[in-house]
């Protein structure tokens, strides 16, 4: 578990690094994302002729001089988009048992996608639900909440079967919500939930962390145990090792689509990857209009 | 460095090899690895054992074979050599020539060096001490006539050839003696197996040992006794009643006196004359007998030889020893219970067994041969033949020495490389679950 301190290479990497919106949000206050409300900004995008009931202020009056007709100088907004990312901590994360490199490479890229919001000014929170209930920080703007969604990852360790899925109930449907999993758990009912909160006006990110080890089994034969269901027990030697890769992309190429399918943004991250190449590969406008389909 | 059992190390050395083996060929188990994406493994059924063809675990490996050969060595039992003599010698003395005849002392003298045991036997085995061991063998014990036990004497030697492990690398048993037919018995032949090596046969002369050796050899039934100085329920008398009824009683004069009581004057001129006067008091603490030195019980009592050996068993106690003569009768122990002293023309028996009052022990078979052994006439000489050559050459057999390391010790005095040994093992038995768990869990 890296500590708050050790993410600071990764911030510096990412420092100016924006992470803007897949589409025009609604949002209350002033930011940069573009908003879907036409404003009073600087920026002009067009007038309109004026109609009974219209702000008086926002009249071109020197249009109105010179013209003698009214209209109104319309502008697009900028609002800040609220991002809440939920992490899975179940046990499936904490692999390999040794480094627990999946859990840490979900941990960089939260703490970064963070800072990256951190950054547009934007209102952003943490959620982990754990062996231990919920850790959650509120989506909050001041500067200091880098560090505290560090100290807060700190607290979890992964482990037991928590689900994202009851998590995703408690986040405002008009966030951007951020899925940082292997979806190796209830990968199902968790997407008919975001489908539910797309649907309701949420932009949804799903981010599936893959661990090296799980793309590129050691030629050792073993006897590989699910972490989450001690049953489940199967033979990884060469005969099943050739099925096992084919197997293993075909679902994440299923998952993929599936949640494309859904109206969410979908990046695989694997445990040997840069972070701030993921973080980045994250909020490149590819991925913001939707048009990235592989990693 | 040698080791007294090199078999170990063979037996070690294999097992170590085995274990090497099986490091390198031996199916082992897979490991348990957590996987997440487990579920994508095809679902065959488990194998449980993958063959590994090359060297797996090396440090478990060579600790288990450190283990095996640690324990190998110390149940090859290492002894660090020192100086040792190239031969060390038992030499054993047939008690009879060698009291007889200074011919057979000194041959057994000739063969002794510092370091070495000397014993002189007969039908039990008597350490000699000192440096001239031989100059003063005792007759005191003397059995008979006919030489001692080599069953008892390559017994003896065996025993204690085991003591020369410590100063000598290889023991000869030297045996001194006529060397009579009646010195072989049927267990001669399979104790002398026992020694695998040579053994010196050193055959003095018969023709020089005197003629005065008087043995039981002939249990006169029928010679005439006169039993005095006991009551007329006497046990013996009522003994050798039963004797005299079996036997008949030759007519004529009596030959052998039994007496009872105290000897007189009469009884003395009797035996110098040719009578057989056997002394054999009903009280034995009041006989003049010296008193023996722990009054204990003995199991069994034996006399005669050959065919006429008679053998009681019973619980005697024993409370005086015959005086010094030529033994004619011997406790289960070995000492003696009756001996024999030649006065001129005759002869005295003593007899120190007690013989209960009460019981019917005296009217066995046993006891009857036992008194009818005991009351005979002093004997004539033993006449027993010199043993072959073959058995001899059977005695003497070919071959090497023994060596002393291939010898048992008497004690169990494990050295201290061997505990040493032992208790490294035992270290290494603790670390290597420590060691296979941390390999387990890597």
């Amino acid at each position: 578990m890296p500590l708050a301190g050790s993410y600071g290479a990764l911030l510096d990497a990412l420092r100016g690094v924006t992470w803007p919106a897949r589409r025009t949000i609604r949002g209350p206050a002033a930011g940069t994302h573009r908003s879907r409300q036409r404003g009073i900004s600087p920026e002009f995008t067009e007038y309109r002729p004026y109609r009974q009931g219209d702000d008086p202020r926002r009249l071109d009056w020197k249009l109105l001089a010179r013209t003698d007709r009214a209209f109104l100088r319309i502008t697009n907004d900028r609002a800040t988009f609220g991002t809440m990312l939920m992490l899975d901590a179940s046990a499936s994360m904490a692999f390999p048992v040794a480094t627990k490199g999946k859990w840490e490479q979900a941990c960089r890229v939260a703490i970064g996608l963070v800072a990256v919001a951190r950054g547009a000014g934007d209102p952003v929170g943490v959620i982990a639900p754990g062996e231990r209930g919920i850790a959650q920080l509120p989506a909050r703007t001041r500067r200091g909440v880098i560090g505290e969604a560090a100290r807060l990852l700190e607290t979890v360790t992964p482990g037991g079967r928590a689900s994202l899925v009851p998590a995703l109930a408690i986040v405002r449907p008009t966030q951007r919500i951020v899925l940082i999993s292997d979806f190796l758990g209830d990968d199902d009912a968790l997407l008919r939930a975001a489908r539910e909160r797309i649907t309701a006006g949420a932009d949804v990110l799903a981010i599936h962390i893959v661990a090296r080890e799980e793309l590129e089994p050691s030629s050792a034969s073993i006897i590989a145990v699910d972490p989450e269901h001690a049953e489940l027990k199967r033979s990884l030697v060469d005969e099943t090792r050739a099925g096992y890769r084919d197997a293993f992309a075909a679902w994440r190429s299923e998952l993929a689509r599936a949640w494309r399918g859904a109206g969410a943004a979908y990046v695989e991250v694997a445990t040997d990857e840069a972070s701030d190449h993921a973080v980045r590969r994250i909020a490149s406008p590819a991925i913001a209009s939707g048009q990235a389909r592989e990693a | 460095m040698t080791f007294l059992a090199p078999w170990a190390l063979w037996a070690a050395g294999v097992v170590s090899a085995a274990v090497i083996a099986l490091h390198i060929l031996a199916s082992k188990n897979p490991r348990v690895t957590p996987l997440p994406t487990a579920r994508f493994i095809p679902d065959v059924p488990l194998r449980a054992t993958a063959r590994a063809m090359r060297l797996s675990d090396v440090l478990l490996m060579l600790l288990r074979v450190a283990v095996v050969m640690l324990v190998g060595v110390a149940f090859a039992r290492p002894e660090m050599t020192t100086g040792k003599r190239p031969v060390g010698r038992v030499v054993m003395v047939d008690r009879y020539p060698a009291e007889s005849d200074r011919a057979a002392a000194d041959s057994a003298q000739k063969y002794f060096r510092d370091g070495d045991l000397a014993f002189a036997y007969d039908s039990a085995v008597h350490r000699l001490p000192g440096k001239a061991p031989f100059a003063n063998v005792s007759a005191a014990s003397v059995e008979s006539g006919s030489g001692g036990s080599l069953s008892a004497a390559l017994a003896g030697a065996m025993r204690a050839a085991s003591t020369l492990r410590g100063s000598a690398d290889s023991v000869e048993i030297v045996i001194v003696s006529t060397f009579n037919t009646s010195e072989f018995d049927a267990a001669t032949s399979a104790i002398r197996a026992v020694w695998r090596g040579r053994i010196r046969v050193v055959r003095v002369s018969r023709d020089s040992l005197p003629n005065d050796a008087q043995v039981i050899t002939n249990v006169d039934a029928r010679a005439n006794r006169d039993v005095r100085g006991s009551p007329p329920d006497d046990p013996l008398r009522a003994s050798i009643a039963f004797v005299e009824n079996t036997g008949g009683r030759r007519a004529g004069t009596d030959s052998v006196r039994m007496e009872r009581g105290s000897l007189s004057g009469i009884d003395t001129s009797w035996t110098q004359h040719g009578g057989t006067l056997v002394r054999w008091p009903a009280a034995l603490d009041s006989s003049g007998f010296p008193a023996h030195a722990r009054a204990d019980t003995a199991g069994a009592v034996v006399a005669g030889s050959g065919s006429s050996r008679a053998v009681v068993v019973a619980p005697f106690v024993r409370v005086v020893d015959p005086p010094a003569g030529r033994v004619v009768a011997r406790w289960a122990d070995g000492s003696p219970a009756a001996t024999e002293r030649t006065v001129k023309e005759g002869c005295v028996r003593d007899v120190a067994i007690p013989l209960p009052r009460a019981g019917d022990l005296v009217l066995r078979e046993s006891a009857r041969r036992l008194v009818a052994a005991l009351s005979s006439p002093c004997g004539a000489r033993a006449i027993t033949a010199p043993a072959t050559d073959s058995a001899l050459d059977q005695l003497r057999d070919t071959g090497p020495l023994v060596a002393t390391r291939a010898l048992q010790a008497r004690t169990d005095s494990s050295s201290t490389f061997t505990t040493w040994m032992l208790v490294a093992a035992f270290v290494l038995l603790l670390v290597e679950p420590l060691l296979r768990r941390q390999r387990a869990a890597a």
